[in-house]
């Protein structure tokens, strides 16, 4: 590069790491408003069935079919999953507490029954807004439950009254989020990766650093903080 | 989860630069696996059965949706679930609160693993060990490097609390254990191949679950791993690795003797209840 430096060279962009860590924001925000939109008709139906003690796996499935359908088919966010998973005993019949819907078919998850569900329950997409009451993303991770990739899971939880009732989760695969995060970051002069809370990557303009690696924040040369999730954009030295 | 390592590929590679790509090249036509999408439904819930994963009495999801999770037609499905029918390891009844149900006790499940093992060449068993090796053991080495603290913790928590349950209940959570270590890694393809070796091979596995001893150790080990996993000691965890299912493949090959060798009924009545026991008169004499 420096023995051309008389040239003109193509400009290329140095996107500053804020207007990064605000592309990773607008990102979020898209999903979350697509959460948030669920929520109050879920929390009427759920509170309604709650109350009389017949919410059904069956009726649970029939609720949250066509949030997830919609999710799945929008053309402006690369949802791979979507649904809802009740908490412990939320299901009166012992049917199935997974409502959930996936892939471009939009296959549904074939579940099983409800005492199965115990260990799912202790996946970070549930335990953290169950812990928190708030919406987490989790990840990334590999999905050996659902997607069998290794994705991130957006969940917004339930609470009715003083109950955590479940979570309403939006599934997204990394290489969908390095789709639309990669051209900002390969915008940036140096190498840039997005991390997440654990200082684990989950996109990077660096060749030699994959999704998945943990990283030293103090090694970084420049940090820029997302507001949500509490990702950080990153400039390596 | 649609993973199938068991393809078709060229089982030695020759040094000769052209033998080998003649190798290759006819790789690449070589002839589809003739075993249909009915008989590998059929085999990946057996599997599943034997390993403790569905267990008695359980109900398996409804036609429709297993058709729709496989990805197959619902006719497949009904294959499937007749043959397994045949075999006597599920059981279908019609009507309301109908379904297909699994029927087979820990102790039925754990005849049809010994008869799987002693069915197995030795040369069978000590390989499919050996893929299950060096899955694990490249599985533990980036789950070394990329495992946090936290997510360790949790696995701590389940494995202690399983530490006293009865065989098949402690096989199941140490199956899953075993398989969110294994995720750890971040990696989708090893993840899969994992699932994949793991389904084959915990059946045979399990059977060394009313072996007190031999469960003790399988329990300390992963304890062991985890801690390993924690000190992000890559080395070190691929050796705990490796040292554990070496132990567990030496384990099956002198079991498989002893059944070959026909003293049937003595082990028909350890097999299930010995661990139990023990685990009961342990919890007395605290």
């Amino acid at each position: 590069m420096s023995g051309i430096e008389s040239e003109p060279v193509p400009a290329r962009t140095d996107e500053s790491l804020a207007a990064i860590a605000a592309e990773v924001d607008a990102f979020f925000t898209g999903i979350f408003e697509l959460l948030a939109h669920w929520q109050p008709q879920l929390r009427e139906r759920l509170t309604d069935r709650i109350a009389r003690g017949d919410l059904t796996g069956a009726w649970l499935e029939e609720l949250i079919e066509p949030d997830a359908h919609a999710a799945i088919d929008d053309p402006s966010l690369p949802v791979y999953g979507a649904g809802f998973i009740a908490a412990n005993g939320v299901v009166s019949d012992g049917g199935d507490p997974l409502a959930w819907w996936q892939g471009p078919k939009k296959a549904h998850l074939a579940g099983r029954g409800e005492a199965d569900f115990i260990e799912y329950r202790r996946m970070e997409w549930y335990r953290i807004p169950e812990l928190t009451g708030r919406r987490h993303v989790a990840g990334p991770y590999v999905d050996y439950l659902c997607t069998s990739e290794i994705n991130i899971t957006v969940a917004h939880p339930m609470v009715i009254g003083e109950r955590f009732v479940g979570v309403s989760c939006i599934d997204v695969l990394v290489e969908s989020l390095e789709q639309v995060l990669l051209p900002h970051l390969e915008a940036a002069a140096r190498s840039v990766s997005v991390v997440n809370p654990d200082g684990r990557i989950v996109v990077s303009s660096d060749p030699s650093r994959a999704t998945g690696d943990l990283i030293d924040l103090g090694q970084a040369a420049e940090i820029a903080e997302c507001a949500e999730p509490p990702y950080r954009v990153v400039r390596h030295r | 989860m649609s993973l199938d390592a068991s393809a078709s590929e060229p089982s030695g590679i020759s040094h000769g630069g052209s033998a080998y790509y003649s190798r290759m090249h006819s790789a690449v036509f070589a002839p589809l696996e003739e075993e249909g999408k009915a008989a590998l439904i059929e085999r990946r819930i057996a599997h599943g059965i034997t390993a403790g994963v569905l267990r008695n009495g359980e109900r398996l999801p409804a036609e429709n949706d297993l058709a729709a999770s496989f990805g197959v037609a619902l006719v497949t499905v009904r294959d499937a679930l007749g043959a397994l029918r045949d075999r006597g390891l599920i059981l279908t009844r019609r009507g309301r609160g109908g379904g297909s149900f699994v029927t087979v006790s820990p102790w039925e499940s754990t005849r049809a693993n010994e008869r799987r093992l002693a069915a197995m060449p030795q040369v069978a068993i000590h390989d499919l060990g050996l893929h299950y090796r060096m899955v694990t053991t490249g599985c533990a080495e980036l789950a070394a490097e990329r495992a946090t603290a936290a997510e360790l913790q949790v696995l701590v928590e389940i494995l202690n609390a399983a530490e006293e349950l009865p065989s098949s209940e402690w096989r199941r959570k140490v199956t899953d254990i075993q398989l969110e270590l294994a995720s750890l890694s971040r990696s989708a393809r090893l993840t899969r191949l994992h699932l994949s070796v793991q389904a084959e091979f915990v059946p045979l596995l399990s059977l060394q679950d009313a072996d007190v001893e031999a469960r003790r150790r399988n329990h300390a080990v992963l304890r062991r791993q985890i801690a390993v996993t924690e000190a992000r000691d890559a080395r070190g965890v691929r050796g705990v690795v490796a040292d554990s299912v070496d132990f567990s493949i030496v384990w099956l090959i002198t079991r498989r003797r002893e059944l070959l060798a026909g003293d049937r009924e003595d082990l028909d009545l350890g097999t299930g209840r010995q661990f139990d026991e023990w685990a009961g008169a342990s919890r007395r004499t605290e």
